[in-house]
């Protein structure tokens, strides 16, 4: 995600078409981030409306003294967060079947430099993340991924920072056994 | 002290190596492996997780076509209705005393809002077909 100085300072006066354009340029990656985190395309789509509404007033708070792209990430994860908790409260979880992962493609307009394996991998990445228990994958998402802080992670959770050690130890570790013969080729 | 060092399990090393950064490592585990190369195949495994994790961030996921027309129009819609309040609030601010005229001037402040808030709202429709008609 890449998104120029001059458009975020224009968002940040009300600047519609600048907005329009933000839009544009991220949606993808917030789309991509919230179904890593919720597990399935429809409260994907429901997440991302939502920080893009949830940015129109909070977008001022951007202060520049961390990466956009991060910030971005911070309130989306924090948007899906939200909505995952709701949807457990009422018992439900929403998933997609790991196998499925392979159904959506990758976005055309990703990063250039992203190689043709590395699509192919992303695949089997994604498939494994979402078969990980929602706890897990939460904070393996937030954190190794997208590279959220400990600290952040544990606020967002209402979990200890601790816990949320443990939990991505845990991931790891089931990441790494359900990757194995991938991962030992190199 | 030295020969427990040496004789340190692999299943305990192992114990580590989801943390990653070698740096936290114990010393003990770090000797471990240097004399072991099954655990050092299995550290260069979590590596290789590691970078696959960091790199995925930069696959985005294709979001489905009609997405981006929605969030504009919803955007647009929320920004209106916005744009309607903070103006009716103003009015409102700017009525003062007497009582008699504060309801009269009030009521037409808000009769106003309302007006402007159905021309914002026309010409958001507006704008976003012209939106909606370039993302498809
Ligand atoms: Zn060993």
């Amino acid at each position: 995600m890449d998104v120029p100085d001059s458009i975020i300072k224009a968002c940040q006066e009300g600047d519609q078409a600048a907005f329009e354009e933000l839009i544009r340029l991220t949606h993808a990656s917030v789309y991509s981030l919230s179904l890593r985190i919720v597990g399935n395309p429809e409260d994907a789509a429901e997440v991302t409306q939502d920080v893009f509404i949830k940015l129109l007033r909070v977008i001022r708070q951007f202060r520049g003294d961390a990466k956009f792209s991060t910030w971005l990430y911070r309130v989306t994860s924090n948007v899906a967060i939200t909505l995952l908790r709701r949807r457990s409260r009422r018992k439900i979880e929403v998933r997609m079947e790991p196998e499925d992962w392979s159904l959506l493609p990758a976005a055309e307009s990703s990063d250039p430099a992203v190689t043709a394996e590395q699509r192919s991998l992303r695949v089997r990445l994604d498939a494994a993340i979402a078969s990980l228990p929602m706890d897990y994958r939460t904070v393996v998402v937030m954190k190794d991924v997208y590279g959220l802080g400990f600290d952040e992670i544990a606020e967002q959770l209402h979990i200890q920072e601790g816990t949320a050690r443990v939990r991505l130890h845990r991931a790891r570790q089931k990441l790494k056994n359900m990757l194995h013969d991938e991962l030992a080729v190199g | 002290m030295r020969e427990q060092t040496e004789a340190m399990e692999c299943a305990e090393a192992r114990d580590h190596f989801p943390a990653f950064d070698q740096q936290t490592f114990p010393t003990q585990v770090l000797e471990h492996l240097k004399a072991c190369a099954d655990c050092r195949a299995e550290l260069a495994e979590y590596r290789a997780l590691e970078a696959r994790l960091a790199g995925l961030a930069a696959v985005d996921i294709q979001p489905p076509a009609w997405l981006f027309g929605v969030i504009t129009e919803k955007v647009a819609e929320t920004a209106r209705r916005r744009a309607a309040i903070y103006q009716a609030r103003k009015q409102l601010e700017n009525v003062t005393t007497p009582i008699g005229e504060h309801r009269v001037a009030a009521g037409s402040a808000l009769g106003l809002a309302v007006l402007a808030g159905a021309v914002l709202f026309g010409r958001s429709r507006r704008h976003q077909r012209v939106g909606g008609v370039r993302a498809a």
